[in-house]
């Protein structure tokens, strides 16, 4: 378990999120890094009821990471954390009265994993119910276990493959008690992907318009902030429906009435 | 098998006394039979309590007869001698079973000869410091008082001894802590912990060092059973390469009659690896090379470099005494080398033989510096150290250059005459060249000059002007 990075990486110009990924996936190659199968990571979201109404209820984020794939790991934002084996997803169905799942909502990251030397690069494409939301790559140094020790050679490793677009110092490691020089570990990590799957913009219409007129999803902006969907059917009117409970969506795309009847899109 | 060695036992006595062994043995069970039996049919009562205690008694007392003989016969075969060189390896020679090979012979030959190395490799090191080619007699008066009296064999040192050294250099670095473990006996294996980097597993053997593992600081130290796993590499390649260097530090710091000394030297350098992750390297500045941080620490001056960045230096160096414009910064990056070399122990290094050609310094010294005066202090010796590897950079430059100049003939010419020479024969080369080519200047190769150039900016030297004409280089090599 070594020094972990995980950034962003815009989609190229006049690409496609798999185009994007394969440049990456090539330029890895060409530095001499040896493809080592897939990872996943996944983040599932859970609205914790019985709350004061009038207080933001909290969210709880159950993520789990295919390098350690007997663990579990439950956060709320900026808050505590817990690490617990896979059962615990089970414990969750269990505890249904106390957290809701939103089922729309689980993030999904998937992609190839690379070995170079002692890095481990991990090229993912982050999804949203199937549809494709950004690139992440995760950089992981494995030797060392102390951030500060090891910037700025992660750094110039990653300048050799990402080009300009190189991350400063993830702020869960200045945040830190002891700072920079505390040994870090899988909630970092962890904590790092939450971050990514919250900034994730909505992507834009056009490109998840389907080329037939047919019933399609769209889904609203991040994790944090509620959900929208959106339901589009040939030659009718646009319609927005929410489900009971959850908060109203930020960024309408049209201010549109509820349907009250009739047509309902799914959470 | 055992008539090569003399064993110190008598062997008469040992087969009596197990004869006697097996007489008292037989003593015994006779005494335990015939109370088994217990007693005989005779007339009367009496008569078999009083044969039953009779025969009970000449049985105890052959029993004691026995003993008292096994006594005796024991006190003559005498004990094995105490000297003898292989402890627990000597009890091969009790095995009666004669093997395809003769293992106890060839050991004992072994280690005879290996004692005789020893001794024969001590006498020609006293003889060799006794006729001593150092330049200054100051020297040789410090290591003379140096040396121990007594000179006790470092191959065998009592445990507690290992242990308080260990104690010691564990105490000099703080962020170093150096465990102990004696897992096999009286070998110590030491667990070094540095700081958040690494983990290095040293066996030793007395106060000299066998072998060493490096792993990281996350890895696993132990073995299922819980103790110390010496032998399994790094499961990462930093690590591997780390561990390659330390062996190669193990060969290059060696001092026979100090290998406490070793030890300390050793410790030291492995210490520079707490800013592994941290350095760049001292001659191409990145920070990766084939994804490998600069894992190379130089012996003398524990700078950082990557593996391969290290052998260009080597070149560069042996180079670098040619082009005196070149001199003031190189040799203040020599000196202030000499000055951090003095960490690693540097005065008993001073002590042992110097291995480079010591006729030509002498023939050096002869001709230009004066002696060292005798009652310089102890500090002072630190600046002959110093001054003296001036010299030798020196020396070799001058007898390359003696080399490359084509109209000096082979023996001895003293540095003035070379330079006067070089002089002469490069005014010559330049007034050619500018026959022929006007427009031409003379330059050093590019890369070369490249590397000088990128020299000279890190220590913030001034430019070099007038050295590149970037149009037409005549290059020479």
């Amino acid at each position: 378990m070594g020094v972990t990075c995980v950034c962003q990486v815009p989609v190229a110009e006049g690409k496609s999120v798999q185009q994007t990924v394969d440049i990456l996936h090539k330029k890895l190659e060409q530095l001499g890094a040896v493809k080592q199968g897939s990872f996943c990571v996944d983040c599932e979201t859970y609205h914790a009821t019985g709350n004061v109404s009038g207080q933001p209820s909290k969210l709880l984020y159950v993520m789990h990471n295919s390098e350690t794939p007997l663990s579990c790991l439950a956060l709320f934002e900026g808050g505590p954390c817990l690490i617990a084996d896979a059962n615990f997803d089970v414990l969750m169905v269990k505890l249904k009265s106390h957290f809701q799942n939103a089922k729309g909502h689980k993030v999904e990251c998937r992609g190839s994993r690379y070995r170079y030397c002692d890095f481990l690069i991990k090229v993912g494409t982050v999804t949203m119910s199937s549809s494709a939301r950004g690139i992440s790559v995760e950089v992981e140094y494995c030797p060392c276990v102390v951030p500060g020790d090891c910037w700025n050679l992660m750094k110039e490793f990653m300048q050799s493959f990402l080009g300009p677009s190189v991350p400063e110092l993830p702020s869960v490691f200045a945040a830190k008690p002891e700072g920079l020089f505390a040994p870090a570990d899988s909630v970092d990590t962890m904590t790092q992907y939450l971050e990514l799957f919250n900034k994730l913009p909505t992507p834009p219409m056009r490109a998840r318009l389907p080329l037939s007129p047919s019933p399609m999803r769209a889904a609203g902006s991040g994790l944090g902030s509620g959900v929208g969907l959106f339901n589009l059917r040939g030659g009718q009117q646009p319609a927005l429906s929410v489900p009971d409970g959850w908060m109203d969506v930020g960024d309408v795309l049209q201010n549109v009435p509820v349907g009250a009847g009739g047509d309902r899109g799914h959470g | 098998m055992a008539d090569v060695v003399n064993v110190g036992v008598n062997l008469d006595a040992f087969s009596h006394a197990i004869s006697g062994i097996q007489a008292l043995r037989s003593s015994v069970s006779r005494v335990f039979e015939s109370l088994k039996d217990g007693m005989k049919n005779r007339e009367t009562l009496e008569g078999r309590e009083k044969q039953f205690i009779a025969e009970f008694q000449d049985n105890l007392q052959a029993v004691n007869r026995d003993l008292n003989e096994l006594e005796r016969l024991s006190g003559l075969v005498g004990r094995p001698s105490e000297s003898h060189p292989l402890h627990n390896s000597g009890l091969l020679s009790l095995d009666p079973v004669q093997d395809k090979t003769p293992l106890y012979s060839q050991l004992l030959q072994a280690y005879k000869w290996s004692n005789k190395l020893q001794y024969h490799a001590g006498l020609a090191s006293s003889l060799l410091n006794q006729q001593s080619l150092k330049r200054s007699a100051n020297q040789m008066g410090a290591s003379a008082k140096r040396r121990p009296k007594v000179q006790p064999s470092t191959l065998v040192l009592p445990p507690q001894y290992v242990d308080d050294v260990i104690s010691r250099i564990g105490r000099m670095f703080p962020d170093m802590t150096i465990e102990l473990f004696r897992p096999n006996g009286t070998s110590a294996v030491l667990l070094v912990t540095l700081g958040k980097v690494l983990k290095a597993i040293v066996v030793m053997r007395s106060l000299f060092i066998d072998r060493t593992v490096v792993r990281g600081f996350n890895e696993n130290v132990y073995n299922e059973d819980g103790k110390l796993d010496i032998w399994t590499k790094s499961q990462y390649q930093v690590f591997q390469k780390v561990t390659d260097h330390a062996t190669t530090a193990l060969l290059h710091y060696q001092l026979p009659q100090m290998p406490d000394v070793v030890v300390r030297s050793f410790m030291t350098w492995l210490r520079s690896y707490i800013k592994l992750f941290q350095s760049s390297c001292q001659r191409c500045g990145r920070f990766l090379q084939d994804g490998l941080p600069p894992t190379w620490r130089d012996f003398r001056t524990l700078e950082a470099f990557h593996d391969t960045c290290r052998m260009k230096c080597f070149h560069l160096e042996a180079r670098s005494g040619l082009f005196t414009d070149w001199k003031p910064e190189d040799q203040q990056r020599q000196g202030d080398a000499d000055q951090t070399l003095l960490t690693i122990d540097s005065e008993a290094l001073i002590v042992s033989p110097e291995r480079e050609e010591e006729g030509e310094e002498d023939d050096y010294e002869g001709v230009k510096q004066p002696k060292m005066k005798p009652h310089q202090s102890l500090k002072s010796s630190c600046c002959v150290f110093l001054e003296r590897h001036r010299r030798k950079r020196i020396t070799q430059s001058c007898s390359k250059l003696r080399q490359l100049l084509p109209t000096i003939h082979g023996g001895h010419v003293d540095m003035v005459t070379v330079l006067e020479t070089t002089v002469a024969f490069l005014e010559t080369v330049q007034e050619l060249v500018r026959a022929e080519h006007p427009e031409l200047k003379l330059c050093p190769p590019a890369e070369l000059h490249a590397d000088w150039m990128l020299q000279s900016g890190e220590q913030g030297g001034r430019t070099e002007d007038g050295r590149r004409a970037p149009e037409q280089l005549l290059i020479w090599s």
